[in-house]
């Protein structure tokens, strides 16, 4: 493989540059900052093209880092030669892989070639990779100064990892430290491992959860439990309908009962009642009156005994008195006013005779005048005696008719006496009766014969007056008044006379001085008479009257009927009071059977007659009953309270148990997730292993052979070296392998460039790439840059070498 | 009327998976107001009725303050009636905690494990609608019930079940519903639980069947929207209109990226950002960003930075490296370093293709000084 040169249209700061390469070593002396590393790139994109850059940051990507900063255009082509052909192959970047141009000719031809493809052109040729390519072809400087040990890993580490120092196998012990550290801090086994941690974790968590199935079971026996409980509360509430039931029918049976009990008082009220109305009007054999009867007889029973009353208050007298009054006028009754008459007549008469008196008066006045002288004093005398016998006689003769009329009265009242007291002393009342008639009898004698003695005593001495009156009637005015006392005379005795015929007529003695006592007396008997006659007749009508009221109250008796023998008035009472009783029973009785009816029309009489149910229970039992049941519904009640407390209990054990199985799946998923993870660690340790093992075995002997090709030229005694599959370089001193850090700077910068070569040599075996040498003896003393340069010398046979320096002495080379 | 069907709410679930402590207490409290949450819809929405078809709970022993929380929406929502039918998740632990406090509210319907009909709208003036409703238990199976059901025609008949559902069974299973045998049965609706996902299906020419799915997804295997169905029925002709009502409150997303030919962990982001940009993401949400695709063995995808990118961008984030490692063989053929070496080892090997990619990026990793991952 041969570079023949470049054309660079614009790659980096690099634009329109021509580089023609020359076989062997092509130095390329230029300041910093000539752009060698972007030429170095730009020779490795030419073969490789830019790397996958879909995962890379936008300035990450190579692409992007050497776009040209004019933004011109951007490629260049080169011109190489491999296996026995040249070939020219141009390439222009654009803004991603698709917009990339490839185009290779054969040089000699200049016709299209496709003997190498636009991707892997690169590999094509040399066999390995873009990157490979780049970490075994381009040797680049190292600065002693920024780390003393990373020359000797850096170089080693392109000899063993073909790759930049922070790659591959530079790591590989890293890598294996970091997959062991993180396969003890994830093991299975190990007590701090996650692994084990999570599984003990879960273990732990598993046996608390393991207890969910005596929690579950201990909740479902709580959950039954209460059921239980319920179903016991729900037969007691059963047990308390039914015996609510039998309370009702119980005290149903009770109010029936009562009911009953109600009913046959009312109806025994009623019964009674109407049997007291009955037998109230018992007194009744025949029919019961109205109150009007009974008031119309018991008016008349009233009446009656008024009636009796009168009548016996009334009864006609029937003495010798009223046989003389009725003999006197039974048939000859006088002239309606005829006494009165009479007595006018008598008292004109009297009139008469007192004017015949003051005739007589006047004749003796005549007469006195005549005897004036002499017998004057006597006349007066005589006058005045007379007039006061008179009026005396008067006096008596009334206290004779009050004598008489006393005496009437108790001779009345002693008859009615003896009349009304039957059944006392009637011989008492006649002997006092007859004492009294006496007395009055006596009285009545003492009085006219006084009168009489007192008459005869005046008289005698008015016979002295006669002689004196006689001696005057010879005067004129004496015989006048004679002639006018005989006038009156015969007035008078015209009228006497009829007055005598009257008095005489009713077997009255008739006595001029008399004649008023006899007119009176027969007045008095008239009147007696007509008094007695018109008793007789009242008392007759009365009679009558009672008689017709006696017959209306006994056949009022007849009628009703009644066994009273009693007093009437008494029975009459006693039949208004049993019909009011009557009347009041059967209000009273009405009032009940109203009571009845409504009873009965409020109840169901034929049902509340029926027998009673002897099944009904006592009430008290059924209370009694009742009360038990809901102590123990209570005592029900407190279990089930207590299991609900167990019950919420257990639940919040069971939700920490599902908190603890949620955790354990979360657990168990990590788990798996480490335990993955873990395995995928064991299978990439192991195949880095394998792949570590693999390479070194390609490469270690040839790298070795190749190494002591190119150290000889430091004079170092090639059987000195070793290395080892992780490429690391020892040299042998004193009888130990002295690892190349433990050795002077130079000598690692000397080894480990030789330690490159070598490795490169041991990579292209075939076909040899072009080396590019990014002033790699930068800190190489004089000594080893003498060396080098034979080793450069040597190397040039195999490869075409890039060699870029800015200073002149390297340049040399 | 509206009803609304709801299925699988699995309150009180542990949600333990993916959160730490916190979260999970934090979304488990979420998860038990989703019940006051569906009830506020369910009042603006206007629906007198939720019928829910299973798995209320997740658990047969539920704790007491989530079955309290639970009784007191119901008691504290006389207006909606509460149709629930347990479901292979439930117990009768709510029950048990309902009886102790007192009676069933009276807007309580459960079920027995044979066909019981409830009408729905018992005040309503048109057509009936009849709900049937039976669990599966030890006196009955599926395939039982299939056999037993009756219902009337004439009304509005919506059946509910709990049970994975087969279409196409065309053999009996305890197990299974067989939902073609509820063909030609005069059903509207058939109100189904179980399947966590949202599934809809004809019935036959007169009804259709569907599972509402969870309305709220609790781990990253229910992904995406997640809510209930709304049915609006016209009782006078019987006609049933559905909506599905999006009513998630956190939902989990799987963001699949494909990072495939990515240079660096920024385009990795990029590409990420460009597939959640695809989605309907809220900030709430919680995400599982899934890295696919081939990347060579030199570029280093570590999902760890994505977490640490998105996580305050939404509630959670979870990131996984599923990448494969593709290796252009080709470049290293005629590389002479041990990493050459090492790859055309790994290459040649028996190791499958899926190892030998991890193994050749970990030795590059390795030899590279990186990061071992």
């Amino acid at each position: 493989m041969k570079l023949v040169k470049c054309h660079i249209e614009g790659f980096g700061k690099l634009r329109d540059r021509q580089i023609d390469f020359e076989e062997g070593i092509n130095v390329i002396c230029e300041n910093n900052g000539f752009g060698k590393t972007t030429l170095a790139t730009f020779l490795k994109t030419m073969f490789y093209g830019f790397e996958d850059e879909t995962k890379r940051n936008l300035k990450d990507k190579e692409r992007e880092k050497f776009r040209p900063w004019d933004k011109g255009s951007y490629g260049g082509s080169l011109v190489f030669e491999t296996n026995g052909k040249t070939y020219e192959v141009s390439r222009s970047f654009g803004k991603n892989a698709a917009d990339d141009s490839f185009e290779l000719r054969d040089y000699s031809t200049n016709a299209v070639s496709k003997d190498f493809s636009k991707e892997n052109m690169g590999a094509e040729i040399f066999g390995i990779d873009r990157a490979s390519f780049f970490r075994t072809a381009y040797f680049a400087s190292k600065d002693r100064d920024l780390s003393t040990e990373c020359i000797t890993d850096s170089i080693r580490a392109k000899l063993g990892n073909l790759s930049d120092a922070t790659d591959d196998i530079n790591n590989y012990e890293s890598v294996c430290t970091k997959i062991d550290n993180l396969k003890n801090e994830y093991s299975p086994d190990r007590k701090t491992g996650k692994i084990k941690g999570l599984k003990t974790k879960i273990s732990e968590l598993g046996n608390e959860i393991r207890g969910r199935s005596n929690i579950d079971k201990s909740i479902e026996i709580l959950e039954n439990q209460i059921v239980s409980e319920h179903a016991k509360l729900d037969r007691n509430k059963k047990k308390i309908g039914v015996l609510k039931e039998e309370a009702k029918k119980a005290s149903e049976a009770f109010s029936k009962k009562a009911k009953r009990e109600t009913y046959d008082t009312l109806k025994s009220e009623y019964e009674e009642s109407a049997k007291s109305a009955k037998s109230a009007v018992s007194i009744f054999t025949n029919r019961i009156p109205t109150h009007n009867e009974i008031d119309t007889v018991s008016a008349a029973d009233m009446k009656n005994r008024h009636l009796l009353q009168t009548l016996n208050a009334n009864r006609p007298r029937k003495d010798e008195e009223w046989e003389r009054i009725d003999t006197l006028f039974k048939d000859n009754l006088p002239k309606e006013n005829e006494i009165a008459d009479m007595l006018s007549v008598w008292n004109e008469r009297e009139e008469l005779s007192k004017k015949a008196d003051n005739l007589l008066k006047c004749r003796e006045d005549s007469v006195a005048k005549y005897v004036e002288a002499e017998k004057k004093k006597i006349e007066r005398d005589n006058e005045d005696k007379l007039k006061e016998v008179q009026s005396e006689n008067a006096t008596k003769k009334r206290k004779l008719y009050l004598f008489s009329s006393i005496a009437a009265i108790c001779l009345v009242i002693s008859i009615a006496g003896a009349l009304l007291t039957k059944g006392g002393e009637p011989i008492l009342h006649i002997v006092l009766t007859g004492v009294f008639i006496l007395f009055s009898a006596l009285f009545a004698l003492f009085i006219p014969i006084m009168q009489l003695y007192r008459q005869i005593e005046f008289e005698k001495k008015e016979a002295d007056i006669e002689e004196l009156i006689k001696l005057s009637a010879n005067s004129p005015e004496v015989s006048e008044i004679e002639q006018r006392i005989a006038a009156n005379k015969e007035v008078l005795f015209e009228k006497e006379n009829s007055v005598r015929d009257f008095v005489e007529r009713y077997n009255q003695t008739y006595d001029e001085k008399t004649v008023n006592v006899s007119l009176f007396k027969i007045s008095e008997d008239y009147k007696a008479y007509t008094e007695g006659t018109k008793k007789i007749a009242e008392y007759e009508a009365t009679r009558k009257e009672y008689d017709e009221t006696e017959d209306l109250i006994e056949k009022f008796f007849e009628n009703v009927g009644t066994d009273e023998d009693g007093n009437r008035e008494e029975t009459i009472n006693r039949m208004r009071e049993a019909l009011l009783k009557k009347e009041q029973f059967e209000k009273e009785t009405e009032r009940k059977r109203i009571i009845l009816d409504n009873f009965e029309a409020d109840n169901d009489i034929e049902e509340l007659l029926k027998e009673e149910d002897e099944t009904v229970k006592d009430r008290e039992d059924i209370e009694e009953e009742t009360a038990d049941i809901e102590e123990e519904n209570d005592v029900t009640k407190a279990r089930i309270e207590n299991f609900r407390m167990k019950l919420s209990e257990e639940q919040e054990k069971r939700e920490e148990i599902l908190s603890k199985e949620s955790q354990e799946e979360e657990l168990k998923e990590k788990l798996e997730e480490y335990e993955e993870f873990y395995r995928l660690m064991g299978l990439t340790e192991k195949y880095l292993k394998e792949a570590k093992d693999a390479l070194s075995m390609k490469y270690t002997g040839p790298t070795m052979k190749a190494f002591k090709k190119y150290c000889m030229y430091f004079d170092a005694n090639e059987d000195e070296f070793r290395i080892d599959t992780n490429f690391n370089l020892t040299k042998v001193e004193e009888g130990m392998q002295r690892d190349l850090r433990d050795m002077s700077f130079g000598f690692r910068d000397v080894s480990d460039f030789c330690l490159r070569l070598a490795f490169s040599d041991a990579m292209y075996e075939d076909e040899k790439p072009f080396l590019i040498m990014d002033d790699p003896f930068v800190n190489f003393d004089a000594g080893n840059l003498e060396a080098a340069r034979k080793v450069l010398d040597r190397v040039q046979n195999d490869y075409q070498v890039i060699y870029f320096t800015c200073h002149e002495s390297r340049g040399g080379m | 009327m509206k009803i609304i069907h709801t299925a699988d709410l699995h309150l009180d679930s542990p949600m333990k998976s993916n959160l730490d402590e916190s979260k999970a207490k934090e979304r488990k409290n979420e998860l038990t107001s989703n019940f006051a949450r569906l009830i506020k819809s369910a009042n603006d929405l206007d629906a007198k009725a939720i019928l829910i078809a299973g798995d209320l709970f997740d658990q047969k022993s539920v704790a007491k303050r989530v079955a309290k929380v639970v009784l007191n929406e119901i008691v504290k929502n006389p207006g909606i009636d509460f149709y629930y039918l347990k479901g292979n998740h439930d117990g009768n632990s709510f029950v048990n905690f309902v009886s102790e406090q007192g009676e069933m509210p009276a807007n309580l319907f459960m079920f027995e494990d044979s066909w019981s009909k409830i009408i729905l709208n018992p005040k309503g003036s048109g057509k009936k609608i009849a709900l049937y409703a039976s669990e599966v238990g030890e006196n009955n199976n599926m395939a039982s019930l299939a056999a037993a059901f009756s219902d009337e025609p004439d009304d509005i008949n919506i059946v509910m079940l709990h049970g994975q559902g087969n279409v196409y069974a065309s053999k009996d299973s305890t197990e299974v519903i067989p939902i073609s045998s509820y063909k030609q049965r005069c059903i509207d609706y058939m109100a189904l639980g179980h399947v966590h996902e949202r599934k809809i299906g004809t019935l036959d020419s007169r009804g259709i069947y569907c599972y509402p799915g969870c309305p709220e997804g609790r781990g990253f295997d229910e992904c995406g929207d997640h809510g209930f169905m709304l049915l609006d029925i016209d009782e006078t002709n019987g006609k049933i209109s559905t909506e599905y009502i999006d009513f998630a409150y956190r939902k989990l997303w799987h963001v699949r990226t494909d990072v495939t030919g990515i240079a660096d962990a920024e385009e990795m982001i990029g590409k990420i950002r460009e597939e959640i940009a695809k989605m309907n993401i809220n900030q709430r949400d919680m995400l599982k960003i899934e890295l696919v695709g081939n990347v060579d063995e030199e570029t280093d995808i570590d999902e760890s930075y994505a977490e640490s990118v998105f996580k305050d961008e939404f509630y959670f984030v979870k990131a996984v490296n599923k990448t494969g490692v593709q290796i252009d063989y080709s470049k290293y053929e005629n590389d002479e370093s041990l990493k050459g070496w090492f790859i055309r080892l790994v290459k040649d090997s028996d190791e499958s293709e899926e190892d030998k990619g991890k193994i050749v990026r970990m030795g590059i990793e390795a030899l590279t000084g990186g990061v071992i991952r």
